[in-house]
């Protein structure tokens, strides 16, 4: 259920499910709404003729952009579609408004059916494809149409392309200028206005659904099917009519003008005003049809004969793709949500200089008394520890008191148990403003065994991720501070926080279904080290040998995955959801192995589980986590159905 | 020569060439998630590098290709350090996207320092027939490319199937978070498969430059098209990279034969289309890919 709710107004974020979803939805809002109108007022008064064609250019490429976001921003299907498509509205366009029983609206509309139709028609493969599959598909369809449109164009014998005779309404003939920029004005509010009424209401919690997860989606009785349809329908046909007003704009079609070049410009305005947000398409649509034209008037102050104005069209050209590159790697989200940010932050700062709004980013009680440190690092450690301790099965169970269990522990472990990690506050949010660490302490020494227990959703596996790292494009936000051995990891990626000795077996995708057996622990563990250090396991596996560990169940993918995790020779082993899904024939053989793992020297532990017994046998120390925040496991009884 | 025999020679020649690119982007995808639409620049780039090696600085032809095949794997690799580094584990479509950008940007730079013109290089290998045996003709460019394509895939395929480099590869392939986490070097795995498909494209481009003159613009065609062979093939399985290839040439000698040159492209995206509609996996690809 939670995927519909992301963007719900002042919806509460569930935790876990959706962690690096999709901003909010950006209906274009009514500001936004009154400087388009604006820009267009300005450019009636003041600009040139030449200033005016190109405004209604913008706009004609904006509707266009509005279908592709529609497309790709809500549906989330790659398409470089926005050219045939254009195209054939184009050409009906062309074609049909010639004939006396065809004025002016009536070929758009026209145009804007065949659109849908063909719509419907390529997106009959990608209804059971990944994204990826679309793009082909509309790839295909690029050279079809422009195939079609030069063989029609050399058999009826216009050869430079198709003339279209000017909009007439009620005698009034449109030509370039201020009327024919309202006109085309007054289609983009509309198609705005109908646009976001839809993206506010059903189909638009529809298609969000879908984007997020498919899956889920379907799960929930939403008809994939029928929405991926209507969405490729819609869309593909408001593309049309875009193609359409094009035609009749330009008066001229050719086919010369369809290119894939000009198909990609599309993706390029989504992509660059920003995805999923309508401002953006606009926005877009503007930057793109208008930088070639600063560009060149720009050149126009370069020496005469210089490489810029030799070479302007080339370069115009390859603006598309370096905008491109630069707005995914350095803007994520695309201008328009990245101005609008910066616009919500810079209210937020002043909000906050004023005093309304006193709030720390992070400003939710800790839930963990602070006591007065013991010493140095120990100090977070030293306000868990005494509650949270266990006595464990172990021969290493610590001391029932306080200060003095900590000594003790530090005895029994040996002169060399220093500290080996050190989660200092750690608060984590995700991109959608879910928070799912909440200022958490904590810190496991070496040779120690920690297994933290709590309902689904409480931050377990978020606590494992932020030790084990997460990538730059999951947008996750850190604060606090976590020290492992000596290093600070707080800002890590997987590949660095792993170089250093960190390795987690994850809850689901634990194993790599397409290798075999032999191949993870051949050629991605220590072979020597996982036969050594786990016989059973190493025998136990050798009659899966070759198989892909894609066929495994799940204990025998637990069995590979630890084995394989371990030959890796972690100094910090972490096991998220050990026993969950397993047969307890397969979680005694499991928690069997770990304590074989428990024994060797250098090696702590630290296990998520919902199993409290298996936890209590398996770990020295056994936490709490609720809410996301630590507490002491003592007197707990988190339970699977305790909902 | 008759015509079966020229249609024979052309099709292992264009299928060659096919399979080389395909190959490339299979392995990319394979290690790192990426469809690439870039394969067409890069086949620029190593025809011009190739030519400017060869031709410009004198360099013996066997040195200049394995010096340009080198600098396409450095290209490749950079290309993955600079940019792509950034979008490890975004979403496919991004990815897509990405690289459609990234075409563009090359093929600009090429032409700003290559220029528009058509570069017609010496003729490094004969393109005259070596003598005609039961209406089989073939020429040395033609064998080049044969063997090039033939040499290629044998060693990519027992890189990928045999050694630690090729699972660990396949590991970050299909999933790049645990296999960072399980300590495979992500970042060193996805340069090396950029710098691979980059090879395959710049060793396909200097068997294209073989036969048919420089153009920044035409050549690069190529890399859009070898996407209906690599589709029916099967876009995660070398094998399947070689017979999609073959086949997408064949279909393309035969529609040229009966309906004459300009049905060459618009056939190949039929061929395309089909694929999508009927058998998404390819011939030789697994299921679950096609999956969402």
């Amino acid at each position: 259920m939670s995927t519909l709710r992301v963007g719900a107004k002042s919806g509460k974020e569930p935790i876990g499910i959706s962690g690096t979803g999709p901003r909010r939805t950006r209906p274009l809002g009514v500001s936004s709404l009154l400087v388009l109108i604006f820009v267009v007022v300005v450019l009636c008064v003041v600009g040139s003729e030449f200033d005016l064609y190109l405004g209604g250019l913008v706009i004609i490429f904006a509707l266009s952009a509005l279908g592709l976001d529609w497309l790709m921003g809500r549906t989330g299907q790659v398409s470089i579609g926005n050219g045939p498509l254009m195209a054939i509205g184009a050409y009906t366009t062309a074609i049909i408004s010639r004939h006396p029983w065809a004025p002016f609206p009536v070929p758009v509309i026209i145009a804007g059916l065949i659109g849908a139709g063909t719509g419907l028609v390529i997106a009959l493969p990608s209804l059971r494809l990944r994204g990826f599959y679309f793009a082909l598909t509309t790839l295909a369809l690029q050279f079809i149409v422009q195939f079609a449109a030069e063989t029609y164009e050399t058999d009826s014998g216009n050869f430079s392309g198709l003339t279209v005779k000017p909009i007439r309404v009620f005698g009034h003939s449109f030509n370039y200028g201020v009327g024919y920029v309202a006109l085309l004005s007054v289609i983009l509010v509309l198609t705005v206005v109908l646009l976001s009424n839809m993206y506010k209401r059903l189909p638009g919690r529809m298609w969000r659904a879908i984007k997020e997860s498919e899956l889920a989606a379907s799960t929930i009785q939403v008809s994939v099917r029928r929405w991926k349809l209507t969405s490729f329908v819609g869309s593909s046909g408001l593309i049309a009519v875009a193609g359409s007003l094009f035609a009749y704009y330009t008066g001229l079609v050719s086919s010369d003008t369809f290119t894939l070049t000009f198909a990609i410009s599309f993706v390029v305005m989504t992509i660059v005003g920003g995805m999923n947000s309508m401002a953006g398409a606009i926005v877009g649509a503007a930057v793109v049809t208008l930088s070639p034209q600063l560009l060149t008037s720009i050149s126009g102050h370069f020496p005469q004969g210089s490489w810029v104005q030799r070479d302007l069209p080339a370069i115009n050209s390859g603006l598309y793709g370096v905008l491109v590159l630069l707005v995914l790697l350095y803007l994520p989200t695309g201008i328009a949500p990245s101005l609008q940010n910066l616009g919500g932050d810079g209210a937020k700062r002043l909000r906050r200089l004023w005093g309304d709004s006193p709030a720390a980013p992070i400003t939710q009680k800790t839930g963990i008394p602070e006591s007065p440190p013991t010493n140095g690092l120990h100090s977070s450690s030293a306000t868990l520890s005494p509650q949270a301790q266990r006595h464990g099965s172990g021969d290493r169970s610590p001391a029932p008191s306080g200060e003095e269990r900590d000594e003790r522990s530090t005895l029994v472990q040996g002169s060399e148990a220093r500290t080996l990690l050190t989660i200092h506050e750690l608060a984590v949010k995700y991109a959608n403003g879910a928070t799912a660490l909440n200022r958490v302490s904590l810190s496991i020494r070496e040779n120690e065994t920690v297994a933290v227990v709590g309902r689904n959703g409480a931050g377990k596996t978020t606590l494992l991720r932020s030790l084990g790292g997460f990538f730059g494009t999951e947008k996750v936000r850190r604060r606090g501070s976590v020290i492992f051995d000596g290093h600070e990891v707080i800002g890590a990626t997987p590949v660095q926080a792993a170089s250093l000795g960190i390795v987690l077996v994850p809850e689901r995708e634990k194993v790599f279904p397409s290798l075999t057996v032999a191949e993870h622990l051949r050629h991605l563990g220590n072979a020597e080290v996982a036969r050594s250090e786990l016989p059973e396991v190493w025998e136990f596996l050798q009659r899966l040998w070759k198989s892909p560990a894609g066929s495994l169940s799940g204990g025998e993918r637990q069995l590979l995955a630890i084995s394989l995790a371990a030959s890796l020779e972690p100094r910090l082993l972490m096991i998220d959801e050990m026993s969950l899904g397993l047969a307890p024939v397969m979680i005694e053989r499991v928690t069997e192995v770990l304590l074989g793992l428990r024994q060797r020297d250098r090696l702590s532990l630290l296990i998520v589980e919902q199993n409290i017994a298996v936890a209590e046998r398996l770990a020295q120390r056994v936490l709490h986590l609720e809410n996301g925040e630590l507490r002491p496991g003592l007197g707990t009884r988190p339970v699977d159905g305790d909902l | 020569m008759s015509t079966f025999g020229n249609i024979l020679v052309s099709t292992l020649v264009q299928g060659s060439l096919y399979a080389i690119l395909g190959a490339g982007i299979v392995v990319l995808f394979r290690s790192t998630g990426v469809v690439s639409f870039a394969q067409g620049a890069f086949v620029v780039v190593g025809a011009y590098v190739f030519y400017y090696l060869n031709a410009r600085v004198g360099v013996p032809f066997y040195a200049a290709l394995l010096l340009a095949l080198l600098s396409m794997f450095v290209i490749g690799s950079l290309i993955y350090l600079l940019m792509f580094r950034r979008l490890t584990g975004a979403e496919t479509f991004v990815l897509v996207i990405a690289t459609l950008g990234l075409n563009v940007v090359i093929q600009t730079v090429v032409i700003l320092s290559a220029g528009v013109n058509l570069i017609t290089p010496p003729e490094v290998l004969s393109l005259a027939t070596l003598g005609v045996w039961h209406g089989l003709g073939i020429a040395p460019y033609q064998i080049f490319t044969i063997v090039a394509a033939g040499t290629l895939l044998i060693v990519l395929q027992l890189i990928l199937s045999r050694t630690r480099l090729g699972s660990q590869m396949r590991s970050v392939a299909d999933n790049t978070l645990l296999a960072a986490l399980m300590k495979v070097h992500v970042h060193r795995m996805s340069a090396l498969a950029w710098g691979i498909a980059a090879t395959c494209a710049g060793l396909a481009g200097v068997c294209l430059s073989l036969q048919t003159p420089l153009d920044p613009i035409g050549l690069q065609d190529i890399g859009l098209v070898v996407l209906a062979g690599v589709m029916l093939g099967g876009i995660d399985s070398v094998t399947g990279a070689l017979a999609g290839g073959l086949l997408l040439a064949l279909v393309q000698q035969l529609s040229i034969t009966w309906f004459g040159g300009q049905w060459s492209d618009p056939v190949s995206y039929l061929v395309l289309l089909g694929v999508l509609l009927v058998r998404p996996q390819g011939l030789y690809g697994s299921k679950g890919i096609v999956r969402l």
